[in-house]
């Protein structure tokens, strides 16, 4: 099967600077990815570039492939007209950002909304209409009398259903979700998650979801790619991943998180902060940060296989055992 | 909400309590209860962990603390003394600080860092030739040097050091107590294990009181020594940090426990999430005001509103009937 996504050596710079440095990945049908990393390391970006929905001051280069199930061409992201991407975006993918529960049209009712976005892709009749209207919402968890309200007559947990709603309304082959539960708290992320993980189940949608929590991730998504200074350096199984992490980075943000029923305490802090992927240091991006650097860390190492469909750029992988670190070594210092 | 009684609950000393305390917002024509009667103890030294959905009250509370948000009821009390007149409240805001949620808005931008962490000092009236060397210690004590700092503007800082300018602000007082509400909720990873060492380790070398107003129960379970577990407008359980994550007694906190996310693969499984969401504030229901979504709900939960009452753990108490003595259960346990 060819997979549903393919990204080969996407790069965003802005005034020549690299905001995103060479980031391949694949996604598979009803696959769901989970995109992990700090702010600034170019999530977002990549997320908008498959979308070719980034500002016009950023200029991106590299393929990106889309072979949506029922078309027999594949679509070629990096050179579709303007013209040409909105026949793509929200029929093939779309995305549920960051804050969108606040991004609805406020003077609207919810289900004019998504008539809207029905009808932007397909001919309906307004029976048809209605009919979509009310079983869409029903897939996200709504009743059909939200349809009848305004944006500021629902909660922020509602509000963010509509919006996925909205994504699903041309019922798309990949959802790309950045951040989705981040407004909301425990009990409505969770809700939120439940309703993604069903979607996925029953629509076969592919998904790839960006998050800063990586319980979230981890609940959620098959794969994970962390991602550090524009680029992704470690991407594999979940299970995998989060049980044997293979770079550096991604074994400190694992630290970095409570986990009940471990040890109570403060957690390991990473040292300074991520370079900007303009600017990165000289050899391994992560050098500067990193307790476990060596001598060959000098030369900016690729991303290789590691183990079973697992990769990480770091030239000691796979680390058999990691290195007993002084934790006074983390955190000092002003840099944060 | 009438059992807690000022010495009743541990001998020992309070940095500060809050007795029956309630706050009412008066919205078209409807009142919405923000806190309905919360009580709650804060040790000298201690980390208190204050938990619960978002519009559960908790930031309501910590503002009602600080005498910024007029109550309708209740006390507070400040080392076991009541404060009620203006300079009561004037020397509780020396004594207690608060730090917020967003960095980016709670520095002056036309300020310099010098400037914003020595206001509080010109505010309070402290002697002038006292101001710098204060400032200097308060920065060195976040951890930013003060040569390097003290000269910039707010947007020539990232997020955590402005969080830092923010701690260092409220230390320079020399508080006992500091309320951070969701000190590193918008921080990345790296940043927020920082700056939650630069609290820690104020509490623990400076003997700093914290209260930690989170929605984050994985952070509330590893630093703090106690929590309060709020549920619209009131303290539904409290208890030591371990007990209240690992053992919740409250069927509400068993459910917040249950939605926490856990970063192990396939950790969360299929759980059974609570259903619906936080209810009005200007419609608290009748009796129990979790008994709508409360999956063990019994018979008398939709009239009687059950009190904090002892739940076995030593100083774990849950506002629950299925705790109370006098209740019969309807399965006959726990």
């Amino acid at each position: 099967m060819s997979p549903l996504l393919e990204i080969e050596g996407l790069r965003v710079t802005h005034d020549g600077k690299p905001i995103v440095d060479g980031v391949d990945l694949t996604l598979e049908p009803g696959e769901a990815l989970a995109l992990a990393g700090e702010s600034g390391c170019g999530k977002t970006t990549t997320a908008l570039a498959t979308m070719r929905l980034l500002p016009p001051s950023l200029e991106q280069s590299g393929v990106i492939t889309l072979r949506p199930e029922g078309v027999a061409e594949p679509i070629n992201i990096g050179r579709r007209t303007e013209t040409g991407m909105r026949l793509v975006r929200w029929r093939h993918i779309s995305l549920v950002f960051q804050g969108a529960m606040n991004s609805l049209d406020p003077v609207q009712r919810v289900g004019r909304q998504l008539a809207e976005a029905i009808r932007l892709h397909e001919r309906a009749s307004s029976a048809e209409l209605a009919a979509r209207i009310a079983e869409l919402l029903e897939t996200v968890g709504l009743t059909a009398g939200v349809g009848d309200r305004y944006p500021h007559e629902l909660s922020g947990g509602q509000r963010q259903r509509v919006m996925i709603a909205l994504a699903l309304a041309c019922r798309p082959s990949l959802v790309i979700a950045d951040e989705p539960t981040t407004a909301l708290d425990v009990v409505m992320q969770a809700q939120v998650l439940q309703l993604l993980e069903r979607l996925r189940e029953e629509l076969g949608l592919a998904l790839i979801l960006i998050s800063h929590d990586l319980g979230v991730l981890a609940e959620t998504c098959d794969r994970i790619a962390v991602m550090y200074a524009g680029r992704i350096v470690e991407i594999g199984a979940v299970d995998g991943v989060f049980a044997a992490p293979q770079h550096p980075y991604t074994k400190l943000l694992l630290d970095s998180l409570p986990v009940i029923g471990d040890e109570r305490g403060l957690a390991a802090a990473i040292p300074g902060a991520p370079p900007h992927p303009g600017e990165p240091p000289p050899g391994c991006r992560f050098r500067p940060r990193c307790p476990f650097s060596g001598d060959r860390c000098d030369v900016d190492p690729d991303r290789r296989e590691v183990g079973p469909r697992h990769e990480a750029a770091c030239h000691y992988a796979p680390w058999e055992r990691w290195p007993e670190i002084e934790p006074a070594a983390a955190g000092e210092g002003g840099a944060a | 909400m009438s059992e807690i009684q000022g010495g009743e609950i541990g001998m020992g000393e309070t940095l500060m309590s809050v007795s029956d305390v309630e706050v009412r917002f008066e919205a078209r024509r409807r009142t919405a209860r923000a806190l309905d009667g919360v009580s709650l103890e804060w040790r000298p030294g201690e980390i208190l962990g204050v938990v619960g959905e978002s519009g559960c009250g908790k930031s309501t509370l910590a503002r009602a603390m600080l005498g910024l948000q007029p109550t309708t009821a209740g006390q507070l009390s400040l080392s076991g003394g009541v404060v009620s007149s203006k300079d009561e409240q004037r020397a509780l805001r020396m004594r207690v600080q608060m730090i917020f949620q967003d960095p980016y808005q709670s520095l002056n931008p036309r300020q310099r860092v010098a400037a914003i962490v020595t206001e509080p000092l010109k505010v309070q009236g402290v002697p002038k030739e006292e101001h710098d060397g204060r400032v200097r210690r308060a920065m060195s004590d976040v951890g930013l040097d003060p040569e390097r700092y003290l000269d910039r503007y707010p947007h020539q800082l990232s997020g955590g050091q402005r969080q830092r300018v923010a701690i260092a602000t409220a230390l320079v007082l020399d508080p006992d107590g500091l309320i951070c509400d969701e000190p590193v909720s918008m921080l990345d990873a790296s940043v927020r294990a920082q700056i939650l060492k630069v609290l820690v380790g104020l509490q623990k070398e400076r003997g700093l009181a914290l209260i930690f107003i989170t929605h984050d129960l994985s952070l509330a379970w590893s630093l703090c020594d106690r929590i309060a577990v709020m549920y619209l407008g009131r303290v539904v359980e409290e208890g030591d940090a371990a007990d209240v994550i690992e053992r919740p007694r409250h069927p509400y906190t068993q459910a917040l426990v249950t939605a926490i996310p856990v970063a192990v693969p396939g950790g969360g499984g299929r759980r059974e999430l609570l259903k619906g969401e936080l209810p009005d504030p200007t419609a608290v229901p009748p009796g129990c005001r979790f008994h709508p979504r409360c999956p063990r709900r019994f018979e008398p939960c939709d009239r009687v509103d059950p009190e904090l009452v002892e739940t076995g753990a030593p100083g774990q108490r849950a506002a629950c009937l299925l705790y109370d003595p006098t209740v019969a259960r309807p399965d006959g346990g726990g």
